[in-house]
């Protein structure tokens, strides 16, 4: 299996199996548009990644390499944010930080089931819960003053009518 | 004298000593009721543990729909013990059927008419939940449904009513205590470390939003981060997704039906008065329309685990684990039906 050679933000360089690498569609569109011969030993900067959060992303990509492909347009899958499996849980039970660093990797190198899974954790973390509490969960400065916040609420009164 | 039992066919049952009390060792062997670890010690890797165990012994009751005369009769407490409900509320997946089964437990039958062993079995089952959240810092709502719920079970308790045994109903009050303490000392860690919710872009939000399935929870941030939140959650893209997860197409189309014809009668109104050229259609409100069908269909249950019944041998199993018996003949997916919440209660003469 031919491999690939990622660079993190701070210089770190990993080495990866194309295939694996190809889980993000940024890399495998670059991939597929710039060519890549044998034995390249040309090194994909990643400068949005940095070497922790890169060494993350591998692990998951490498664990998911086999998944098949996911339906197009599931309404049910996309909502059903409990259901995640046990690995993808326990990789996930990371801090707050380092889970959006990950989003934010996810996002960048357009892998959709880790954006998904952990956009599902994040979905979990606000479920059930009350606005302030939500505040408290994500460290969410409130500007609004409150009679702004009134206001909010009394344009939504409508919907909680039986 | 011999000792003979009352059910004087069988030698009847070995019993053994669990931290909750004397168990039926047959309900032991397919539960993981039998791992029981300090409850201290347990919390903050009991889920790894518990999916471990879940993995081992696959959990699985057969059931019959006879009398107590006839053997393999199973009870509720009996039947929630050899599904391994204590794994199950630890179970992500399973989190959701299991609130729910408790919420019609509390709720639709009255506590009265629990066989004590069941409000037993109840009772720890609510403790459990209650420390899987505080656990989590999830689901906040179940915990304040509960107190709610068990606020009125202890309002109702009158002499003659849900009391039954005084000591028995001493130690569920010591639960609802314990709840009710959890839940005043439920404390939301802040997050440590960079970066926040705040520095997401606005497709990041919009993605976890469009993971909400409940209109609660997109109000609720909305509510939370008006700046920010407030305006994605008036996206119609946020609406239309909920709708087309709640509600099948006819039921939608019952929505537009409805539009068109007062849509007509008001076009009718405005010709009459302006006799002026009809108006261009409005685009549709996606709010509206999932507020409406809210009202008149109610919202979808769904979850992500459900019990399964092979009607081939009547065995009650997890989905994703399976069907635990083998020599079953051909798919026994073809056999088996899914159980939601309600239909499992149906099973047994509560």
């Amino acid at each position: 299996m031919p491999n690939i050679k990622l660079q993190s933000s701070d210089g770190e360089i990993y080495n990866v199996d194309v295939e694996i690498a190809k889980c993000s569609v940024t890399i495998k569109t670059m991939l597929e548009d710039l060519g890549m011969d044998e034995d390249e030993e040309e090194v994909v900067p990643l400068p949005n990644v940095n070497s922790a959060i890169l060494k993350k992303v591998i692990q998951w990509a490498t664990y998911h390499k086999d998944d098949p492909p996911p339906p197009e347009d599931d309404e049910n899958k996309e909502k059903r944010t409990d259901d995640i499996s046990s690995w993808d849980a326990d990789f996930l039970k990371v801090d707050q930080g380092t889970l959006f660093e990950l989003i934010l990797a996810a996002n960048y190198l357009d892998i959709k089931g880790l954006l998904d899974v952990t956009c599902k954790t994040v979905a979990n973390m606000i479920k059930g819960k009350t606005p302030e509490e939500i505040r408290k969960t994500f460290n969410i400065k409130n500007d609004f003053s409150a009679a702004e916040e009134e206001q909010v609420r009394k344009e939504n009164e409508w919907c909680e009518e039986k | 004298m011999p000792f003979i039992s009352k059910d004087w066919r069988s030698p009847g049952e070995f019993w053994v000593k669990t931290e909750e009390g004397w168990e039926k060792a047959k309900i032991l062997e397919c539960s993981s009721l039998n791992s029981s670890i300090d409850k201290d010690e347990e919390e903050k890797e009991n889920i790894a543990e518990q999916n471990k165990d879940c993995s081992i012994v696959q959990p699985y009751c057969h059931i019959t729909k006879s009398s107590k005369e006839v053997a393999g009769f199973t009870g509720l407490s009996d039947a929630l013990k050899r599904l391994d409900w204590k794994g199950a509320v630890r179970d992500r997946r399973r989190f959701k059927y299991i609130c729910k089964l408790l919420d019609l437990l509390c709720n639709e039958r009255p506590l009265s008419e629990l066989s004590g062993n069941v409000r037993k079995t109840l009772f720890t089952m609510l403790e459990e939940v209650a420390l899987q959240v505080r656990m989590r810092q999830e689901n906040t709502d179940v915990l304040r449904k509960l107190i709610v719920q068990l606020r009125s079970l202890v309002d109702c308790a009158c002499w003659g009513r849900p009391i039954g045994s005084t000591q028995l109903w001493q130690s569920h009050l010591a639960v609802i205590h314990r709840i009710t303490h959890i839940a005043d000392n439920l404390v939301i860690q802040m997050p440590e470390g960079e970066p926040l919710l705040e520095d997401m872009p606005e497709e990041v939000i919009r993605e976890v939003l469009l993971r909400l399935s409940d209109h609660k929870d997109i109000e609720a941030c909305r509510e939370a981060w008006p700046e920010t939140a407030g305006p994605l959650t008036s996206e119609q893209r946020i609406w239309r997704k909920l709708v087309a997860f709640h509600f099948t197409d006819s039921q939608v189309s019952s929505y537009f039906e409805r539009k068109a014809f007062m849509g007509s009668k008001r076009d009718e109104q405005e010709l009459q008065v302006r006799s002026g050229r009809r108006s261009d259609k409005p685009p549709v409100d996606w709010k509206d329309a999932f507020h409406y069908l809210r009202k008149h269909y109610g919202l979808r249950e769904d979850y992500a685990e459900t019990l399964s019944l092979c009607r081939a041998c009547r065995c009650l199993y997890w989905t994703a684990s399976g069907h635990p018996c083998v020599g079953v003949g051909g798919d026994p997916s073809c056999f088996s039906v899914i159980i939601r919440p309600s239909d499992f209660l149906n099973f047994f003469t509560l």
